[in-house]
């Protein structure tokens, strides 16, 4: 049985709790976060922590549970969401600075680093302003897809928090058959509703972010899992439980995916001529949309503004890279939590992370999430359920924002440094690097080395259809790097004179496979052919306990219209017209996954690891989640 | 000869310029034009072949030097070479045979010659050897065997029995002979196609997922043929950047009636798990087993060998070379322009050296072939049938003789 | 003793014990009777030391590594053969076979020993001398001297493959001429004795051929590893020096005969850069190296090579580093042999000497040569081009079929 029971405070609750038996889903999501229905937490101050959250690990202090103390960062400047490439950014930036270093540290623009050229101070100010919001939130929750269950739930548990006080003292039998009575539950509708996984690239806390998309499970909303029970004996069960991350959303079943377009914000058409083998992913038509949405970017109200520019930059392809990414949206949410008002009688924990799961399925639907995304809302979240339901409204935000903050700091912007640092004590004078496409952590890389005074030269492989190498080609050049520029299929001319390959990644999963731009297995491959050591830089954010075999069960398809049109290129124009011919398609594949025998070495912000130590990091960094 | 030289030189400039595109065109206008060379040619009554053989490599070597990478040039220079000397001697054995039939009597005469002169057989015996490249069992053979190829065209001569006209009729016949040799030649080239495309069938089965990169003409036949035989099957066509050719392929194979996926060249890996062979033309075959092919195949092939995918390729006979590849990437590649990968006017500053010290910090590759080693080869599809990497110098044997190897004038000897 | 399977210990012992046992028998015996004289035939043609290859020592020889205890065996070698002959020559005048076949091992001894010549050239001469002192009237009794000689040879030293590949090689094309039926005996026995003299000819034109063809594959700037001494690959080195190639050798040290240290004194008279690497430093120096250069003793029917011990080494260290194996070796010295992994062939054991004295309880590796299969090599330059390994056995089919 499990160890050290909290006394549960109110069975009645759970029992009434299981009735929706969405909340059963997930049982192994090991932070429940989203909805803590904590509504009666806050008054409940006799156990510090609501019934519903995931209580800490036994031996640690509920009251450390607030998130670690943030000195004065909560004024961060709204100012400059712009990023800069200055080198005054790795100078300034330690790995021992804290937090008042933040708001200038990763407040600079870079175009090249993070690839974030967009200001969202303009966008901050009407919405900030205005009182009257509150009431328009209440609606806009109400006009949320599934916002009414939540609501509906939320009042829900309202009833049964009232009355848990009473129900203080249950008998251990009596609680260990209701625990039985859930589990069994939760595993028939687990059974049913396993097809329909999130957009959310493989996280486990799919739960939270199901309710928006998919009806079948109408009451699943980001529901509290079982686990939400008084008291912290839940964790240990859902930790072992949580081993097997859900599948996402499998678009080959077609009442899902119909389902799934009801509700969606961003209405995408689907193209024509689908590849039968990829008939799992999404394939939508680009382009049509970004007028239309761009028009309607004050109207949405679901939507906060920043959030819904940062979806629109995703859609056109303005901001790309995984932490380009990540960064964009985690400072959207920051703008949208500070502007936000708990409605009335809401728990601010809760509504907030309903309100987060709308802005998270939005972004999702202008482009699918990555890992990093998936990592870092799944972090957000469990901060948020982790905070002490005593707080107020403004210190509640400012926590999260400072979490925000801390999250960005260190592990994407130290974790640079650190990475940087490393990798470059593997640069020698005389070296011919090799790196493909752009990433931004082998820029620094680069850059790093070549202000260290390393002599060295590079050699950029570049591939169609994105060209992202010309970006990097122009930087580096500008910083006085010797250059050499060739496409991919020229790889195995150039591999002869290369003496290291530096590849970037989205994520590297569990079994050490890299999950990256399409493109780099093989050069990988090519490299492991000559004999040239490959190494991987990637934040360890970006790992994943997934595993994954090939490219083609997780991936995602870009639009094919691209394939077709070559820039610049006017007489390459065989397939203008390839969308009326039935038996041609075309497949853009973006990413693909790297055996994990090419890799000679990873560079982590946790040192240099072999490919194999990838889920010892797994399972460290994860734990780190919990405190 | 004037007519000829002029000839020449028309050709090599239209080679220089690279006006003439693919192999298979070349091969056919270079051996059409030889065929011409060949009947002007004045043929001395003595050593007619040499003669024929030595004006053949007067103009093969210009015209290999006009341009050296594109080897079908200098494939179907010596593979004329071989057929004259192959014609001669089958002239020298027939006029041989009729000696021996009707001068039987010679052969006191010839034990008094002086030299050590040797039977009949032993001369056809010797000559033929000669047209092998050299082996164990003539290693201890007497040297001048030299000697004996000059012998057995002015065989004629020195005999003294011949009537003129015999003579005048066997080297009208000589040239006759080398002129039909080389049509038939010309005629291979052509239908080099047709006749791999014959074997399609018995390599692909039904469902099956075919990759390819680029475009070649003889892979669109040969797939076009299983087509017809009703097989059906997918090509995933990589589009074979910067040239783009695949696009042009895939819409041809559509115009077919296959279905046909185009996917960038980035994603051969990721799509290679899935396939079930890799079907491939080349540019040329070399002496070891090697491949040169264009740009991105040696990729494609090293990700075929780690899936165990069979990677098989179709070419003509006349991509045959009997050279062996020392260093291929540099020595039979070609560097095409830049301006294929990058937009000169869009990084014009970049190319712009302007770090002081004058050197280029920007450079750009874009070659056009690539070398494939033998171990990652399956199997080659010519139009003699399916063949190890491991045999191809045999087929090299049969063509080719050892003598045209080095296709340069005697005095430059020591490569 | 220590091979697969512990029941060869076990029995390996018993075997023991019974020769010890078999050993002590004769000893008494020997004291209460003395053994018969050996009949004169048995004296005849028999290594006197069948335990020490006399290829590897006779190379050992030519690297100017003379150990005491080849200078004893030579000793022994040369007075043993002498008294032989006389003996033989006391008792039969019939027995010239007999005779014949050791002034044959007498000859080919004295060829051999000349450091410059290949081991086939002096079998072929020492046939050649048979050749000029027969006695035979027809092709036929030519041949079976021949052979008989040849085989006496073979015998001898089963272990050098050069010499067995020459022998077999001259029976073919004597077989061959013979054939030729045209012929009358004086000519073609004339004609045979010249070739067999030229023999040194083409071996040498060999060398050279061979040193042409591997030109195109040196090229500038490139770094060379070389093991063992073997004149053809010095041959193709000094003639890449003379076109002013530029290139830098690696040389192992080629324990125990020191070849390294001879070939880089070569090397360095001819003003190449060289580096002498003790033999387990080519795993660690592999990655400068840009190609192997190694000259063969014998080529075999699967395109492998035999060759002094640690090239085998040297080529699953290349081989795993992808740098190509190149093999230079004359075409008459493919032999017919099929060994299928390194203890399958005739052991040629040669004694080491380690600088120390060694315990006896200790036993050494004495083989002198191991077998390189032929996965492990990229290409072969013979005289008869450049060759693949899988060519090997088509020409050998020729030859023999």
């Amino acid at each position: 049985m499990e160890p050290r029971r909290v006394p549960q405070n109110n069975p009645k609750i759970r029992q009434v709790g299981f009735t929706f038996n969405s909340q059963t889903q997930n049982p192994h999501s090991q932070p429940p976060l989203s909805t803590t229905i904590s509504g009666g937490a806050v008054e409940n101050n006799t156990s510090t922590l609501s019934p519903v959250m995931i209580p800490p690990p036994p031996f640690l202090d509920t009251s450390t549970s607030l998130p670690v103390p943030v000195p004065a960062a909560a004024a961060i400047p709204a100012a400059r969401r712009v990023y800069d490439d200055s080198h005054s950014y790795l100078a300034a930036s330690s790995p021992e600075s804290t937090q008042p270093d933040l708001s200038e540290d990763w407040l600079r623009s870079s175009s090249g680093k993070y690839s974030l050229a967009f200001d969202m101070s303009g966008v901050n100010s009407p919405v900030a302003d205005e009182q009257s919001t509150e009431g328009a939130e209440i609606t806009v929750a109400n006009h949320e897809k599934g916002a009414n269950v939540s609501e509906v739930q939320v009042s829900h548990e309202d009833k049964k928090l009232s009355s848990k006080p009473s129900k203080d003292k249950l008998s251990k039998a009596e609680r260990r058959a209701l625990q039985e009575a859930q589990r069994a539950a939760k595993s028939n509708k687990k059974a049913a509703a396993s097809g329909v996984a999130a957009h959310v690239t493989g996280k486990p806390t799919e739960a939270s972010k199901q309710p928006p998309q998919k009806k079948n499970v109408p009451l699943r909303t980001s529901s509290v899992p079982v686990s939400e029970t008084k008291g912290g004996n839940q964790p240990s069960e859902k930790d072992k439980k949580k081993d097997i991350p859900h599948p996402r959303m499998q678009y080959d079943d077609k009442s899902r995916v119909e389902k799934a377009k009801k509700r969606s914000v961003v209405k995408q058409t689907e193209v024509r001529n689908r590849v039968e083998l990829f008939r799992h992913l999404p394939q939508y038509e680009y382009g049509n949309q970004i007028h239309d949405l761009e028009s309607k970017i004050f109207n949405h109200d679901s939507v906060h503004p920043a959030v819904y520019k940062v979806g629109l930059q995703y859609l056109s392809g303005d901001i790309s890279g995984s932490n380009a990414r990540c960064i964009a949206m985690l400072c959207a949410f920051k703008e949208a939590i500070e502007d936000y008002h708990t409605p009335a009688d809401k728990i601010i924990t809760r509504d907030l992370t309903a309100r987060l799961n709308s802005y998270v399925s939005f972004l999702s639907e202008c482009r699918p999430l990555s890992i990093s995304m998936g990592n870092a809302i799944r972090y957000l979240k469990t901060r948020i359920t982790k905070l002490p339901s005593s707080l107020s409204e403004s210190e509640t935000k400012t926590a999260i924002s400072s979490d925000i903050n801390r999250f960005i700091h260190e592990k994407i912007v130290v974790a640079d440094n650190v990475i940087v640092q490393q990798a470059a004590t593997k640069v020698r004078d005389g070296d011919v690097l090799l790196t493909y496409g752009c990433s931004s952590v082998v820029e620094m890389v680069l850059v790093y080395a070549h202000e260290h005074g390393k002599k060295f030269r590079v050699v950029i492989v570049d591939s169609r259809p994105k060209f992202e190498g010309q970006g990097l080609l122009r930087r580096l050049v500008a910083k006085g790097l010797s250059c050499t520029y060739t496409h991919i299929n020229a790889v195995s001319y150039v591999m002869h004179e290369v003496t290291r390959v530096f590849l970037g990644a989205a994520s590297i999963f569990s079994n050490g496979i890299v999950y990256s731009r399409i493109g780099t297995a093989c050069v990988a491959m090519v490299a492991h052919s000559f004999r040239v050591p490959v190494l991987v830089c990637c934040e360890a954010y970006k790992f994943h306990e997934r595993v994954l075999l090939d490219s083609i069960c997780a991936n995602e398809l870009g639009d094919p219209d691209v394939i077709a049109k070559v820039p610049g290129r006017k007489d390459v124009n065989y397939l203008s017209n390839w969308m009326n011919k039935e038996n041609l398609q075309l497949l853009h594949l973006l990413y693909d996954a790297t055996p994990s025998d090419y890799i000679s070495l990873i560079v982590t912000d946790y040192g240099m690891i072999p490919p194999t130590s990838v889920p010892v990091i797994v399972r460290e960094y994860g734990k780190e989640h919990l405190f | 000869m004037p007519d000829v030289q002029a000839l020449v030189n028309d050709f090599v400039n239209k080679l220089r310029k690279r006006k003439i595109e693919g192999s298979q065109a070349t091969a056919r206008h270079t051996a059409e034009f030889l065929r011409s060379v060949i009947s002007q040619q004045r043929i001395p009554y003595t050593n007619q072949a040499g003669a024929l053989i030595d004006s053949v490599k007067a103009v093969g070597e210009q015209l290999i030097a006009a341009n050296p990478v594109e080897l079908a040039v200098g494939n179907v220079v010596r593979r004329v070479l071989h057929i004259i000397r192959e014609e001669d001697l089958s002239l020298t054995t027939a006029a041989i045979g009729d000696l021996n039939i009707s001068d039987g009597s010679d052969d006191d005469e010839n034990d008094r010659d002086d030299r050590p002169v040797l039977s009949a057989a032993a001369l056809a015996a010797a000559a033929r050897k000669t047209l092998r490249p050299p082996s164990l069992h003539t290693l201890l053979e007497d040297v001048p065997n030299a000697t004996i190829v000059p012998l057995s065209s002015s065989g004629g001569d020195s005999e003294g029995k011949c009537k003129s006209a015999d003579k005048s009729s066997r080297i009208r016949k000589l040239k006759h002979d080398v002129i039909e040799a080389v049509n038939e030649l010309i005629q291979d080239i052509d239908t080099c196609h047709e006749q791999i495309a014959e074997q399609a069938v018995e390599h692909i089965h039904q469902n099956e997922v075919i990759l390819t990169l680029g475009r070649s003409r003889t892979v669109m036949e040969f797939l076009c043929a299983a087509k017809e035989k009703k097989r059906s099957f997918r090509v995933f066509v990589a589009e074979g950047a910067p040239r783009y050719q695949g696009h042009v392929l895939a819409k041809e194979l559509v115009a077919r009636g296959l279905q046909t996926t185009v996917i960038t060249d980035s994603a051969v890996f990721a799509m290679i798990s899935r396939v079930n062979m890799v079907i491939v033309g080349a540019h040329a075959i070399m002496a070891n087993g090697g491949l040169i092919a264009p740009v991105g195949l040696n990729m494609v092939a090293l990700a075929a060998q780690r899936h165990a995918v069979p990677f098989v390729v179709v070419a003509g006979s006349h991509k045959l070379c009997p050279l062996y590849p020392h260093n291929p990437e540099v020595l039979l590649n070609e560097l095409k322009s830049p301006s294929d990968l990058l937009d000169f006017g869009e990084f014009s500053d970049c190319l712009d050296f302007g770090s002081g010290n004058g050197e280029p910090q920007l450079h750009v590759v874009n070659p056009t072939f690539d070398y494939v080693p033998p171990n990652l080869v399956s199997l080659f599809i010519t139009d003699t049938g399916g063949h190890n990497p491991s045999y191809m110098y045999r087929l090299i044997a049969d063509y080719y003789s050892a003598d045209d190897l080095v296709l340069q004038r005697k005095s430059a000897a020591g490569n | 003793m220590w091979y697969r399977s512990p029941s060869f210990i076990l029995d390996n012992q018993e075997q023991e014990k019974f020769l010890l046992r078999q050993q002590l028998d004769q000893q008494n015996d020997d004291v209460l009777n003395p053994p018969p004289p050996p009949s004169m035939s048995e004296i005849s043609i028999q290594n006197p030391n069948p335990n020490i290859s006399a290829y590897y020592q006779t190379r050992a020889a030519h690297h100017a590594v003379v150990t005491s205890d080849w200078l004893a065996q030579a000793q022994a070698a040369v007075s043993g053969g002498v008294t032989g002959e006389d003996t033989v020559e006391k008792v039969e005048e019939d027995d010239r076979v007999v005779e014949k076949g050791e002034s044959v091992i007498e000859e080919f001894n004295s060829w051999r020993k000349q450091p410059d010549l290949a081991e086939a050239v002096a079998a072929i001469r020492a046939l050649a001398s048979v050749i000029r002192s027969s006695k035979a009237t027809t092709m036929m009794e030519l041949e079976i001297e021949l052979k008989k000689a040849s085989d006496s040879l073979k015998s001898w030293d089963a272990t050098s493959i050069s010499l067995t590949a020459a022998c077999d090689l001259f029976m073919r094309y004597v077989t061959r001429t013979s054939a030729l039926e045209y012929e009358d005996f004086n000519s073609a026995r004339s004609r045979l004795m010249e070739r067999a003299e030229k023999f040194g000819e083409i071996s040498y034109k060999a060398r050279r051929i061979i040193s042409m063809l591997s030109q195109d594959f040196i090229f500038d700037g490139c770094t060379i590893l070389v093991h063992g001494f073997s004149r053809v690959v010095l041959e193709v080195l000094k003639t890449a020096a003379q076109n002013k190639k530029s290139f830098r050798v690696f040389c192992t040290e080629g324990r125990p005969d020191r070849t390294g240290l001879r070939f880089s004194n070569e090397m360095a008279k001819l003003d190449v850069p060289v580096k002498l690497l003790i033999d387990s430093a080519v795993a660690y120096s592999m990655d400068e190296v840009d190609m192997v250069f190694v000259g063969a003793d014998g080529v075999v029917e699967s395109g492998g090579i035999i060759n002094m011990m640690g090239t085998y080494q040297i080529a699953l260290v290349a081989h795993s580093l992808n740098k190509p194996v190149y093999v230079a070796a004359e075409s008459y010295k493919f032999a017919r042999l099929y060994p299928l992994d390194q203890k399958d062939m005739a052991p040629a054991l040669r004694p080491i000497d380690f600088g120390v004295p060694v315990p006896s309880k200790v036993e050494i590796e004495k083989s002198a040569r191991d077998y390189t299969p032929p996965q492990y090599l990229t290409l072969l330059f013979t005289d008869l081009g450049v060759l693949t390994p899988s060519v090997v056995s088509d020409e050998l089919i020729q030859l023999y079929l």
